[in-house]
């Protein structure tokens, strides 16, 4: 395992090639193309947004202020995971017939999707930077965590990815759970809502979803505020590094072979 | 001279879904079903292959050629029998057209070099003389999509030609490409084999068999069998005569009831 994952770094050429690929096929069947990247998470915000200003008065009260950054910050890195969570079951069964004759680890593959959805988070940023500034707040010394949240995401993302496919091979059910496990993360996660309407000896257990603690990172560019113990955060990432472990040990664990199996 | 890769008394276990013989209003069918058996998809293979030569495998059921090329390019352990590897190998399995859909000739190149498991500072030698081997070297900024599945295949073949490895496996890959292209291939995988690598051929072409091969394997379910390349290219030419297999006939023949 260890000297697949290592081999990883002297391929990312290769790597970034397949990711352009997916990319490009992922849109050339829209007219828009590439604008749904970024177009479908701000349709979304804007739904929410609209929603809940005229039926809950502005969000007040569930999130924090100006509201639509509250949302905006927090659905684009959710589109991330919720793709990840989505697509990543039928990862060895789309690539296949590329694993069945390649030499590359299978984690290249899981790999893959989560850069897709990294590269379109990333492709985002400027329009969370416009929402923060037209919306009428700024940006605080929170910012500098920002990439922290985006490796602690990518790590969460790779957990789910090389879970999930590597799971689907044994047990394909799991496809239609991950639309479920979606639901529950859009739900169980504080993109509508804010820890604060939680009582205080409950927002440690809040963060045994581990998306919760990135979520906090990236708002803490805006919202410092957000930021509670430190201990929570390091369980956000045990949950995380959990996952991921978990997801390695599907694919290369003792007697595994997952070309065997595809 | 030691040889660079082995299979002694070799075998692997494969699954296949279970065929269920029905009568429908008296005639008797062969159905498919959902449940699965396992079986060995060869057995006490003996072969080896060493630098500067050409092992031959062939089969009737292309699945065991398959198999033990992709045991020998580390891709499938085998569950009986010993085997041993080159320490690099390349597998050139066909290309199929979406790897490098939406790249240019020059990413297909990059694409092809990767998936078959070279690094990106081994790729970046290769570029030119693997455009140069497949004659695109003028059309590298092409989208490969307007060019076709040939080109493709001439590619990959190019890749293979220049791959830093010790060891090339051809499954069904040998001649490649369009006509003017194919002519050559045989005397490229000579041209490889007498550079010193140890080459492997999966082929169904008497001709591909007795143009580059040293050495030949049957490969059966039962025993596998290590022969000369004449004999291999014989029983490639009573396989074309005698047609596909007739998958069925196994379940015939175990079969206790005469009846029909």
């Amino acid at each position: 395992m260890i000297s697949d994952l290592a081999s990883l770094p002297g391929r990312r050429r290769t790597i970034a090639l397949m990711v352009r690929q997916d990319l490009k096929t992922l849109y050339r069947r829209y007219r828009l193309g590439f604008v749904w990247t970024l177009g479908e998470p701000f349709l979304l915000a804007m739904l929410m947004w609209a929603v809940f200003s005229f039926i809950f008065a502005g969000g007040r009260g569930i999130g924090l202020q100006p509201f639509i950054v509250f949302l905006i910050t927090g659905i684009y890195p959710f589109t991330w995971l919720s793709q990840t969570i989505r697509k990543s079951p039928r990862a060895f069964i789309r690539f296949g017939d590329v694993l069945e004759s390649s030499p590359l680890s299978p984690v290249t593959w899981p790999l893959r999707m989560v850069l897709v959805g990294m590269f379109e988070f990333i492709t985002s940023i400027p329009i969370i930077l416009v929402f923060i500034f037209v919306g009428g707040a700024g940006l605080t010394w929170g910012t500098a965590l920002f990439p922290v949240a985006m490796a602690m995401q990518f790590l969460l993302c790779l957990g789910f990815a090389t879970f999930q496919a590597g799971l689907a091979l044994r047990w394909p059910d799991i496809e239609v759970f991950a639309s479920v496990m979606t639901r529950a993360f859009f739900w169980g996660s504080p993109i509508l809502w804010s820890q604060k309407n939680f009582p205080e000896w409950m927002v440690p257990y809040l963060y045994l979803n581990p998306f919760h603690g990135v979520l906090d990172f990236y708002r803490a560019a805006v919202w410092p505020e957000v930021l509670t113990s430190w201990t929570n955060y390091a369980l956000s990432f045990g949950v995380i590094l959990i996952i991921l472990v978990t997801g390695l040990v599907l694919l290369f664990g003792r007697g595994v072979n997952i070309r065997r199996t595809v | 001279m030691n040889p660079l890769a082995t299979f002694s008394h070799a075998g692997m276990e494969g699954t296949r879904l279970r065929k269920k013989r029905q009568i429908i209003k008296g005639v008797p069918r062969m159905m498919g079903s959902h449940d699965r058996e396992s079986y060995w998809v060869f057995r006490e293979l003996n072969a080896e292959v060493g630098p500067g030569e050409a092992l031959i495998m062939v089969s009737r059921n292309p699945v065991r050629t398959n198999a033990a090329a992709r045991a020998w390019a580390g891709l499938l352990p085998i569950d009986q029998g010993e085997m041993t590897r080159a320490p690099s190998v390349l597998l050139l399995a066909s290309p199929q057209p979406r790897w490098v859909r939406e790249l240019s000739v020059e990413q297909t190149i990059r694409m092809l070099a990767g998936i078959y498991g070279l690094r990106d500072a081994q790729i970046d030698q290769m570029v030119q003389p693997v455009a140069r081997t497949a004659m695109v070297d003028g059309l590298l900024h092409r989208s490969i999509e307007d060019l076709g599945k040939q080109i493709r295949d001439q590619i990959a073949f190019g890749v293979a030609r220049h791959a830093p490895v010790s060891m090339i496996i051809f499954d069904h890959t040998a001649t490649m490409g369009t006509r003017p292209f194919r002519e050559t291939c045989l005397d490229q995988v000579i041209a490889l084999r007498e550079s010193g690598k140890a080459v492997v051929v999966v082929t169904d072409k008497p001709r591909v068999a007795l143009g580059v091969g040293t050495s030949a394997v049957i490969i059966r379910g039962k025993k596998s069998q290590q022969v000369s390349v004449v004999e291999a290219a014989e029983f490639l030419v009573r396989d074309r005569v005698r047609g596909p297999k007739k998958t069925s006939a196994r379940f015939e023949e175990e079969e206790d009831d005469p009846g029909f």
